[in-house]
């Protein structure tokens, strides 16, 4: 919308100029010019009103939003083993500093310093602040400044880990674990990822080999975070660097362990199937046909079908279909969910439970275009320019009264 | 005009001296005329051609509907087939409603989002439409409590619109199965259209979400709201 303000304001500016310069009486050669240039400007200017209609019709809304709350929890001890198993974690001592906070059951929270999350695509990248350090005997590791990227299967939990096993001079971000991205949960003004599956990488098992002999599998990681209100352009910008910042090195061992997830849903890939439409398989809704239906309404004459009430078969993390995060996997659309059986014989009106498809649709439909106002007020600055020009052109022969 | 004065002089005289530039310039505005009426001729088929082309298959579409209906049966839904009639009785209007919202289902008139609810069905009967005068132009219109009523094979679904959004193009929570609660299992039927906004833009959608007053068969008749718009 911008830059449609200065295709139609141009030529006037134009004109403006030219009738100071033809105040001062011009000889006509520069008047010749400055028509010229006049004529070569308006078209010019034409010109880049049409590129600006295009561009407006093509023009790219940011999606990300900016996170502005949450937490991570990571069940960190859990690399040191079950407590009681004579494992380190009898001997272990768990601190925890900038904010981060140490839960009953082992696990550590970690506030939410920032990010973004894209609605449009479903991925994210959050940091949080605080460290823990983990103390077995005189060795520690000391994982700081988390970070958690949710990219399908390139999502990681990075963090700096220092210890004895660290190489380098100074503490870098490494990617610690790949994460098992499942499907997020979605309400209103906030996004969540429970129990993601994590699995150390090369890098990462190396860095907590000192606490630990297992690897492998690490404690699960659940994330919430509430994002603003609206798409900020500074969100995206933030999540395209993040995304485009490649992993220092993608480990072969990236595969994710279905064991180790605690979460029973189907979806370790990073392309969940849609939860309730899964459900929605032949079966079901052919025992919704034979049930009895329960017509609690007079007027209505609702009869809902159980197979609705019988399908949260699907795990609680994996929310239903209508997460806008599904273009990471945008697969075609798996099965018709939908059930086609409008069969009220008497003309009583069945209501019958139906969801929509994952990876369906990214946007609502495009139901309008954008380039008519441009392309309309471009016409009209052209056709304006035309007729000042014409009526220059026939002033102009007048001129010899001058000489 | 000027053309000719020059034409007929012929020779260079004091009286009806022509610049040299000046067959330029006026060539130039010419163009420029020339240029800016294409634009508004061409802003103004877009605008008004494309809602005749819809009202014209709208027709089409309509009678392909009763044809159906008539048969026994009942049909799956196929893209770019309509699948349901829906009246707007404040606005004066109805169409008939395609499977899809590709560009060509639009063509037709109004596009079921395809595995949405269908009339009636709890969740979600999500539609778009083009904001141009024969489609969704004026739903902003609509305020709570206005009708929308969706007809099909066996019966009348009245609805009533409970709300007005705008919201972006990704904003795709608003054809959830339950639009306020994105990720809930629904527990009424709903009605959303959706469309572009503001006007002559595509930057925004316009969300009008209506839930199920009443169904009737239709063997009881038109229901009461159509005919009060009469």
């Amino acid at each position: 919308m911008g830059g449609q303000g200065l295709p139609g304001f141009g030529p006037w500016v134009v004109y403006l100029w030219w009738l100071v310069m033809n105040g001062v009486r011009a000889s006509r050669r520069r008047r010749a010019r400055n028509l010229t240039v006049l004529a070569v400007t308006q078209l010019a200017f034409g010109a880049m009103a049409t590129l600006g209609a295009m561009a407006a019709s093509a023009s790219d809304i940011p999606t990300a939003r900016t996170v502005t709350g949450g937490t991570l929890t990571w069940a960190v001890s859990d690399v040191l083993g079950r407590p009681g198993d004579g494992s380190t974690a009898d001997k272990a001592k768990i601190e925890v500093s900038g904010g981060a906070e140490k839960l009953s059951d082992g696990a550590v929270r970690f506030p939410a310093k920032g990010g973004a999350f894209d609605p449009a695509t479903g991925r994210a990248v959050v940091t949080y602040a605080g460290s823990v350090t983990l103390t077995v005997e005189h060795r520690t590791v000391s994982v700081a400044a988390p970070q958690v990227l949710v990219d399908g299967e390139r999502s990681a939990l990075r963090a700096t880990v220092t210890g004895p096993a660290q190489v380098h001079g100074t503490a870098v971000a490494i990617d610690v674990a790949r994460l098992a991205a499942t499907r997020p949960h979605l309400t209103s003004g906030s996004v969540s990822w429970a129990d993601l599956a994590a699995t150390a990488t090369e890098q990462g098992a190396a860095s907590l080999a000192p606490l630990t002999t297992s690897t492998g599998s690490l404690g699960p990681v659940s994330l919430g975070v509430t994002v603003g209100e609206s798409a900020d352009p500074d969100a995206q910008r933030e999540l395209a660097l993040a995304l485009a910042a490649e992993s220092p090195t993608p480990s072969a061992s990236a595969s994710v362990s279905p064991s180790g997830s605690p979460s029973a849903s189907p979806s370790t890939s990073s392309c969940p199937s849609p939860s309730a439409s899964t459900s929605g398989s032949p079966s079901p809704s052919a025992s919704a046909s034979t049930s009895p239906s329960t017509s609690p309404s007079a007027s209505a004459s609702a009869s809902t079908s159980p197979s609705a009430s019988a399908s949260p078969s699907t795990s609680p993390s994996a929310s239903p279909s209508a997460s806008p995060s599904n273009s990471p996997c945008a697969s075609p659309s798996p099965s018709p969910s939908e059930s086609p059986s409008e069969t009220p014989t008497d003309g009583g009106p069945s209501t019958t439970y139906t969801t929509i498809e994952a990876a369906n649709s990214n946007t609502l439909a495009k139901t309008g275009d954008g380039f008519l106002v441009p392309l309309t007020m471009a016409g009209v600055a052209l056709i304006v320019g035309g007729v000042f020009t014409l009526r220059i052109a026939r002033r102009g022969g007048y001129a010899s009264d001058d000489f | 005009m000027v053309a000719d004065q020059r034409a007929t002089t012929g020779v260079v005289d004091d009286e009806f001296w022509e610049p040299p530039w000046r067959p330029v310039v006026r060539g130039a505005g010419e163009i420029l005329i020339t240029l800016g009426l294409l634009f508004c001729l061409f802003a103004a088929y877009e605008f008004y051609g494309r809602s005749w082309r819809i009202e014209a298959e709208q027709d089409q579409v309509d009678s392909v509907l009763d044809r159906q209906w008539k048969e026994p049966g009942s049909a799956v839904p196929v893209d770019g087939q309509p699948i349901a009639r829906v009246h707007i009785p404040k606005l004066h209007r109805k169409w008939a409603v395609v499977e899809g919202v590709t560009t060509g289902d639009l063509r037709k008139g109004p596009g079921h989002y395809p595995g949405t609810a269908r009339p009636g069905q709890v969740g979600n009967m999500a539609i778009a439409g083009h904001r141009i005068p024969s489609v969704f132009w004026d739903i902003d219109r609509l305020r709570d409590g206005d009708a929308i009523v969706a007809e099909t094979k066996t019966g009348w679904y009245v609805y009533r619109v409970v709300g007005l959004r705008k919201v972006l193009p990704t904003q795709v929570e608003v054809i959830a199965p339950d639009p306020f609660h994105p990720g809930a299992r629904p527990r009424t039927p709903m009605l959303t259209l959706t469309t572009c906004n503001p006007k002559l833009q595509n930057w925004q959608r316009l969300v009008v979400f209506a839930e199920l007053d009443r169904a009737q068969a239709r063997s009881q008749g038109r229901p009461a709201e159509l005919e009060e718009a009469r």
